[in-house]
């Protein structure tokens, strides 16, 4: 990918996300954290975009910065912690050594591994028709779990979080 | 130039930042949005290989895909785990992961 304008933006979007990551995690606000966490997914989104992903760029923006993100804010609302701010626990020198140490190795084992790129794929096709065409074909059985899946966590959510009745 | 490279190092550091996320809060939800970060370095990922290192066998795209379905997994967890910790929260006024320590040896 040698053109000008994915290149800086590339680089804008890598940088913007990696500053909100380290604001949902130093952040002192929980409340903070998560608006920092709308900042990563809307980045992520944007390299969506650099990828040709338009697909996964709507899907991105739909699920994560509209339902997830709402359903983290709701919980931090009602859960009235916010005040107490969002402090470590005991075992957080411990997790910043082993945050920094996969960081350290995943980076350079990765910016020095060769993978065998081929001819990169200018889609000019929407990948939607793509995208189909793997859901239906190949992947139609995980497809249909994941359907299950999200009917189970629809009744488990909803059964955890009722009231309980007599 | 922008090589499959860049993507998997930017994709290595959001995982790290997530995981500390997830390891050293204290907070159920800040715990979650730890998780959620760390979803979408792997997603990151997934669509930078189908673009950058094509599939052969299995036919284009197929990053994508499983990126579609990790971010399914990512919010049926998400549903869940929200379900769990306001259960939590109804029962013991708190969802600081230190004091949840009920199953604990």
């Amino acid at each position: 990918m040698t053109d000008p304008s994915a290149v800086t933006a590339f680089y804008v979007l890598a940088t913007l996300s990696v500053l909100a990551g380290l604001g949902v995690v130093i952040s002192r606000n929980l409340f903070h954290s998560s608006v920092f966490l709308v900042a990563v997914f809307l980045a992520v989104a944007g390299l969506y975009l650099v990828l040709q992903a338009e697909f996964l760029f709507a899907v991105q923006i739909l699920i994560y910065a509209g339902a997830i993100a709402i359903l983290l804010i709701f919980a931090v609302m009602l859960t009235q912690h916010v005040e107490r701010g969002n402090p470590g626990n005991l075992q957080w020198p411990v997790a910043l050594f082993v945050a920094a140490l996969l960081c350290g190795a995943m980076s350079v084992v990765l910016w020095n591994a060769v993978f065998p790129t081929g001819q990169i794929q200018q889609l000019g096709i929407p990948t939607t028709e793509v995208i189909a065409q793997n859901l239906f074909g190949p992947f139609v059985l995980p497809f249909e779990f994941a359907s299950v899946l999200l009917l189970a966590a629809m009744v488990g959510a909803i059964v955890m979080a009722r009231e309980d009745r007599p | 130039m922008i090589t499959v490279n860049h993507f998997l190092v930017l994709s290595a550091i959001l995982f790290a930042i997530g995981l500390y996320g997830a390891l050293a809060k204290r907070n159920a939800v800040a715990i979650l949005m730890g998780a959620e970060l760390m979803f979408n370095a792997i997603n990151i990922a997934l669509v930078a290989f189908t673009k950058f290192v094509p599939p052969v066998r299995t036919g284009l795209l197929t990053g994508q895909v499983f990126a579609l379905f990790v971010l399914t997994v990512a919010a049926a967890e998400a549903a869940l785990g929200l379900g769990v910790i306001f259960a939590i929260y109804r029962r013991r006024e708190t969802i600081d992961a230190e004091r949840l320590n009920l199953m604990k040896w």
